[in-house]
């Protein structure tokens, strides 16, 4: 089976169990390219006694958290809501940027990863019209046509920067990417061009300070 | 398998400085519409090919990131080449990624090219093709470059549904002496299989192996490991040509006999060998030889060849003493009038000294029995002028630009009703063309050709094609095919499908991994043939005028450049020649006397005179050549072709005669007196030479054979040091390196370092051209080259040693790189700490500090940083050097560097960097041999070796450790982190 398959396959059953409670939703890579579930979930705050049910509290057309006056970042092609994916429905952000885990770039999710659950997913409003940002998605991955999302981070291209690395340690992907859980719209938080940020954090945790760990 | 293009970055493609975190910048990324099988963005993919750049079909592998090719490294499993590489198949990439390629079908027309449809191009050819096959048989001709395989079988079968015949293989360098040499001796009509691995004694008759004979890459391997030192053994090699270039640079002897009685001198040799009671010859065949060769005395050969006689006794005693020994002959330099006399010559010699079946050894079939003889060339080139062919489908070969001007070709082409190029790039060749169809480069296309026997080696694409509108000609001849109502190709619809025909998914995936199906191939045996004599000695002719002054013109494949197809890639072309160090340009080589003589010097423009045609070129005066011979690379002096070759240089082959041929019909470019004349004119040389002597300082050292034996070294300079200075320099260098630290030195570090066998090193500076693209290095030009500001951070050093009057001197060669000194001169005078030591031994060079002071430059003694003086990185800089889509190989683990920046060699600290972290997430332990720089990885010779000198197994820490080690510069208490080891030569009789 392809890969992209399985990624179909996955989410159709992310959809469709009611509890995967302590099951990894990232999909298998095999042992050697590590992808560890837990560790990025880790500074989420978890709300009172769900545990790790992926889709506790899933009551579609309702209870979204509520969107600010003011929105902070770039709109995008698509208004795609973590504070709903990732926050309120608590998937794993390795879920969808699952090359965090193995490999120094992170990916943006391929479209069929949407698919997989949005094949089956609308999530009608509450007056029981279809989601109009879902149909955007649709339309875009019936044309086989690329989302054009407007990037949001991104380091000076003399830094290089193991992600992998930084997972496997288990940092929280909210480290520099702030409570991306907690945002309608993606903003940064950070300036990542500041190496002072990334040097205090090695410093403290006497890890490498050499220049070229990352400069090269 | 979908493969499609991922974070396409709108703007900056990988270039220059980013902002920062800026969100308003606009950049996109865009996700795949459906995820990769296989691709993993920020992790490469390799894919298994075969190296097309020359018809030698190297194994290699194409390294991809995010689905662009961006490395060419060889294939260690493939049995040509074991994973090496020389720069003409590193500089593949330029090939496939030159901004000047064909991007859509044209059409000639009196006004110029115009652009037509696939679909308007396939109609028109398959109309012609239906009149021409109407109109009689062979009517038709299809012209390719060497090929072999299911495509070219293919190719012969979609020619014949047309009802021709008119099938040409052509090459250049199509080595028909040797294949004509073996029929007449051995009565085979092939191209041996050599074994310079096992050869005690190497001895070439103008052979350049080690630069584009035969099948390079493997036979340098081969060379390095039978002439390398180890064990106090090593290969003794005598070159013999009237000019010494990059091969005989390696020679321990070099002798230089009259162009044109290399032939003789080789039965001169044989006959010693013979009358020294050591020929391995038994019976009436015995008796034959014998005979045959009783008139070659010493005393006769050493006249005619102007070679001493006690050298030749003495080269046909250690010929036969050496078991076994290996001679070869049928370098296109000295392809003359008597050239298949010359090749036969050397195949009575090594059949004498008992060579044939050991290192040299026939195979039933052989690559080039099929390519295509110069005399077939000139053939169809007096059918076009007779009007016999109709249509003419030229691939992947330029007659246009290789054939002698006086062949006429441009005139005969013309009378051809429809002339069709399939090319890549528009070459001389398609710009005659009325069609000019853009083919896809072999990164792109599918393939399998049979470079050797036993071998089928697979092509297949890295990647979707860098143009949408070029196609695989085979996919385009079945696409006429179909037009035209043929059925060719038994029902394949593609190339792919011809490629894969027969085999089960499985097997095909198999060899797509492994890079093809290999099978050792039985040698056969062969033995003289009775009439062996019927090849004798006879004198070449040379056209012009012989007078006592008169000069023969030595036209020679480049090592970079070869018969001219790697002209158009910019790396090749900053690649200096390794005799005469000048790159972007061509020249004359003419010896010391012969300029004085003459009056001329480097850089003098002359008219070089032949009865066939005249070209201006400077001079330069180069001792490797004889005093009767003036030296000229084959290569520049396009019409077209890019950017990059066009109107660059001349071509030496318009002072060839197209009917200067020797008996295997093959062009003679060997054949003419030229004659010299000032214009008055100078040019300054783009060349990258400093001194071309040591003057004392040791930098390249060298060790006779019997020193090697006994313990001896060359000393350098620092012998001379008092054990005072020692003391006071050792505790200047210690405090030094205390106030450059910034690293963390606390815990346990490895020391990455690096050894340079010297005498495993050929210079074919595959090394410099795999760093260009793996450190994004900008290829600067000529007028940038002229002011020495060429960005090689790996260099070959080329010196002198020896008086240079005679044949009796050395050349030393080094590759000069940073040495990642412990105790570097240039890190102290950082006012930024740009330049400052790793934890891990490094020279660490951080460019997003430098401020472009160059006061490290100043204080290189190695002189191996180098400033970037202009934006090469920058779109709308002048000196621009990644036009779109040259962007796209860049290697995106490795920063493009700006204007005002300091750059240098740091041991490829990515690699090193990226197999650190793998092996972390891995949680395993770096092995030795895990973490290989680009320079190492490619060379042919192994000379390179790098690893943690603080791991006492390592490989590097054994070598370093060598008697032969020593430090370039030592005397200036650096303390580099590169030991090199001094090359032994097999000098004097062994």
């Amino acid at each position: 089976m392809k890969r992209s398959s399985y990624m179909i396959a996955g989410g159709v059953l992310l959809c469709s169990a009611a509890a995967l409670a302590g099951v990894s939703l990232v999909k298998g890579q095999g042992a050697e390219r590590r992808a560890p579930a837990d560790t990025t979930f880790s500074a989420l705050p978890r709300s009172s006694g769900v545990g790790f049910s992926s889709l506790d509290g899933v009551r579609p057309g309702g209870d979204w958290p509520r969107l600010p006056g003011r929105l902070k970042g770039p709109a995008q092609p698509i208004f795609y809501r973590h504070d709903v994916h990732a926050g309120q429905y608590r998937i794993p952000c390795l879920y969808c940027h699952n090359n965090a885990a193995n490999s120094w770039t992170v990916n943006l999710p391929s479209e069929s990863t949407c698919m997989g659950c949005h094949i089956v997913t609308s999530a009608p409003d509450t007056a029981g019209n279809p989601n109009a940002e879902i149909a955007k998605l649709r339309d875009f991955y019936a044309k086989s046509a690329s989302i054009p999302w407007v990037r949001i981070n991104k380091l000076p291209e003399y830094a290089h920067f193991p992600h992998m690395r930084h997972v496997a340690a288990g940092l929280a992907c909210q480290t520099c990417h702030g409570n991306i859980q907690q945002m309608p719209r993606v903003f940064p938080v950070r300036d990542l061009s500041d190496m002072g940020w990334c040097t205090s954090c090695h410093m403290q945790r006497g890890v490498t300070r050499d220049c070229t760990a990352c400069h090269f | 398998m979908e493969r499609r293009r991922f974070l396409e970055v709108a703007g900056a493609a990988g270039i220059g400085v980013a902002a920062g975190c800026a969100p308003s910048s606009g950049e996109r990324l865009l996700p795949y519409v459906n995820e990769s099988d296989d691709l993993i963005p920020g992790i490469p993919e390799f894919y298994a090919s075969t190296c097309r750049e020359c018809p030698a079909g190297c194994g290699i592998l194409v390294k991809t990131r995010e689905a662009r090719a961006i490395k060419v490294e060889g294939n260690p499993l493939h049995p040509i080449g074991h994973g090496k590489l020389c720069a003409r198949g590193q500089a593949a990439l330029q090939g496939l990624y030159d901004p000047d390629r064909l991007k859509q079908p044209y059409r000639h027309t009196a006004r110029g090219m115009e652009p037509v449809t696939w679909d308007e191009a396939i109609q028109q050819v398959a109309t012609a093709l239906g009149a021409a096959e109407a109109s009689g048989a062979d009517r038709v001709a299809l012209v390719t470059g060497a090929d072999s395989g299911v495509l070219d079988a293919f190719y012969d079968e979609w020619l014949a549904a047309f009802r021709s015949h008119r099938r040409l293989r052509y090459e250049a360098f199509a080595y028909e002496p040797l294949r004509e040499a073996s029929r007449l001796t051995f009565g085979v009509a092939a191209v041996p299989e050599f074994d310079f691995a096992s050869a005690q004694y190497v001895l070439s008759f103008g052979a350049d192996f080690l630069e584009t004979w035969l099948s390079p890459v493997e036979y340098a391997r081969q060379f390095a490991e039978a002439h390398r030192y180890r064990d106090g053994r090593m290969a003794r090699f005598v070159a013999v040509e009237p000019r010494r270039g990059l091969t005989a640079f390696s020679a321990d002897e070099w002798i230089a006999p009259k162009p044109g009685t290399e032939g003789l001198l080789a039965l001169g040799i044989a006959a010693g060998v013979v009358r020294q009671g050591k020929a391995v010859l038994a019976g009436g065949e015995a008796d034959r030889v014998r005979g045959f060769l009783a008139r070659f005395t010493s005393r006769s050969v050493a006249d005619a060849t102007g070679v001493a006689e006690d050298v030749i006794d003495r080269v046909a005693r250690e010929f036969a003493a050496a078991k076994p020994s290996l001679a070869v002959a049928g370098g296109v330099a000295s392809q003359h009038r008597a050239a298949t006399q010359t090749a036969a010559a050397v195949n009575l010699l090594n059949y004498v000294a008992g060579n044939v079946g050991r290192t040299v050894r026939f195979h039933a079939a052989s690559p080039w029995d099929k390519v295509s003889r110069y005399r077939d060339a000139a053939a169809w080139v007096a059918a076009m002028n007779a009007g016999a062919v109709d249509v003419a489908l030229v691939h992947g070969t330029n007659p246009a630009f290789t054939l002698p001007a006086t062949a006429g070709f441009a005139d005969a082409f013309r009378k051809v009703r429809l002339k069709v190029a399939f090319a890549s790039h528009l070459d001389e060749t398609a710009e005659l063309c009325d069609l000019v169809l853009p083919d896809l480069t072999p990164l792109e296309q599918w393939s399998a050709v049979e470079p050797a026997a036993g071998v089928r080696s697979f092509v297949q694409p890295a990647m979707t094609p860098v143009f949408d509108g070029a196609r695989q000609t085979a996919d385009v001849l079945l696409a006429i095919a179909a037009r035209a109502g043929k059925a060719v190709g038994k029902g394949a619809t593609s190339a792919r499908e011809l490629v894969a025909a027969g085999m089960t998914p499985a097997a095909l995936e198999q060899a797509l991994q492994h890079g093809g199906a290999f099978v050792p191939a039985p040698a056969e045996p062969v033995r003289l043939v009775p009439d062996f004599a019927r090849v004798t000695y006879q004198a070449p002719a040379f056209d012009g005028d012989g007078g006592p002054e008169a000069l023969v013109l030595v036209a020679y494949p480049s090592a970079s450049l070869f018969d001219g197809r790697g002209a158009n890639k910019g790396w090749l072309q900053e690649l200096p020649d390794v005799a005469t160090k000048i790159a972007w340009q061509s020249w004359v080589e003419v010896h010391p006397d012969t300029a004085r003589r003459l009056g001329v010097a480097n850089g003098d423009v002359v008219t070089v005179t032949s009865p066939h045609g005249r070209v201006e070129a400077p001079v330069y005066v180069y001792p490797g050549v004889r005093r009767d011979v003036v030296a000229m690379p084959i290569g520049q002096g396009h019409t077209a072709y890019g950017r990059n070759a066009r109107n660059r240089g001349v071509n030496p082959l318009a002072l060839l005669g197209a009917d200067a041929t020797d008996v295997s019909g093959a062009l003679a470019f060997c054949s003419t007196h030229v004659t010299l004349a000032k214009t008055g004119r100078t040019v300054p040389l783009a060349t990258t030479e400093g001194s071309a002597r040591q003057l004392g300082r040791g930098i390249a050292r060298a060790v006779s054979l019997a020193g090697a034996l006994r313990g001896e070294v060359e000393p350098g300079p620092e012998a001379t040091l008092t054990d005072a200075e020692r003391t006071a320099v050792a505790a200047a260098a210690a405090s030094q390196r205390a106030r450059a630290n910034i690293g963390v030195y606390a815990k346990a570090n490895p020391k990455w370092e690096m050894t340079v066998d010297l005498s495993r090193c050929t210079g074919c500076q595959a090394c410099v051209t795999a760093c260009y693209a793996e450190n994004n290095l900008p290829v600067v030009g000529e007028q940038q080259t002229l002011r020495h500001r060429g960005m090689a951070w790996i260099r070959l050093e080329r010196y002198y040693e020896g008086d240079t009057a005679g044949t009796d001197w050395q050349v030393r060669q080094i590759p000069m790189l940073c040495q990642q000194c412990e105790n570097a001169p240039c890190e102290p005078v950082c006012p930024v700490y740009a330049a400052y030591h790793t934890p891990d031994g490094l020279n660490g060079q951080v460019y997003n500090r430098c401020v472009g002071t160059r006061y490290c430059a100043n204080n290189c003694p190695y002189k191996v940083r180098y400033f970037n003086w202009w934006d090469y990185g920058r779109d709308g800089d002048p000196y621009f050097s990644f036009a779109e889509p040259l962007n796209w190989q860049l290697n995106p683990d490795v920063t493009v560097r700006t204007k005002g920046v300091m750059e240098k060699c740091t041991f490829c600290v990515q690699r090193i960097r990226y197999a650190q972290n793998d092996a972390k997430v891995r949680k395993r332990d770096l092995a030795d041999g895990d973490i290989t720089p680009a320079c190492a990885q490619t060379c042919p010779a192994e000379a390179i070796v790098f690893g943690d000198a603080h791991d006492p197994g390592s490989w590097v820490s054994r070598l370093k450790e060598d008697a032969r080690g020593y430090y370039a510069l030592g005397m200036l208490n650096t303390k580099p982190g590169i030991t090199y080891l001094e090359r032994v030569i097999a000098d004097g009789e062994a």
